[in-house]
């Protein structure tokens, strides 16, 4: 086989490769456009809106994440304990009854509820002289 | 065009021969991905993996 026909050869396979590199990549954008859309396109969607954690602070309950961004609302938070600021979310965040709360905590139902009742009023203090 | 020596080179996975290939056709995927009007980066990548797979599986006796 003589050199001019293995280039020519060689040529025209990679432009066809190329080619079809490129048709590919088109189709798959067309495709990608089809099914999906940027969520620039949706700037009044809440979910579109970007958030920052500036002062932010996230408490883990019971396994679950529980996000607060008013800093009054942390400095409160943060002025309990962790026991008791996990009893205050799981009642009134997450919606946990005294009874559930009580077991999982391994406390007596009614020392959680008078418990529960004292960390409120103690919030409730904090918030009023912050205010 | 390219010499048959860097082109059986290339096809044995020699590094440097597969890149003077790959530099001998930038300009060609260049032209290719300017087709919306603007060089799209994303798409001269891939013409390169798939040029580069294409150079290895070149069989001149074929």
């Amino acid at each position: 086989m003589d050199e001019e026909h293995v280039q020519h050869l060689f040529d025209s396979y990679c432009r066809k490769v190329l080619r079809n590199a490129i048709n590919d990549y088109y189709d798959s954008l067309l495709r990608r456009r089809r099914w999906e859309s940027l969520l620039t396109d949706y700037p009044q969607e809440p979910s579109a809106a970007d958030t920052y954690d500036l002062g932010d602070a996230t408490y883990i309950v019971f396994g679950e994440p529980v996000r607060f961004s008013d800093p009054i609302i942390v400095d409160a938070l943060n002025s309990l304990t962790e026991l008791d600021r996990t009893i205050a979310l799981a009642a009134s965040v997450l919606g946990f009854s005294d009874r559930t709360i009580a077991d999982r905590l391994q406390m007596v139902r009614r020392t959680l509820t008078y418990r529960r009742s004292k960390i409120y009023e103690a919030l409730r203090c904090y918030l009023r002289t912050l205010s | 065009m390219l010499s048959t020596n860097v082109i059986l080179n290339a096809s044995k996975g020699e590094a440097e021969a597969v890149e003077q290939v790959r530099r001998y056709y930038s300009r060609y995927m260049d032209s290719l991905a300017r087709r919306l009007g603007y060089l799209d980066v994303e798409a001269v990548c891939c013409m390169e993996a798939r040029l580069v797979s294409a150079i290895l599986r070149f069989d001149p006796t074929r």
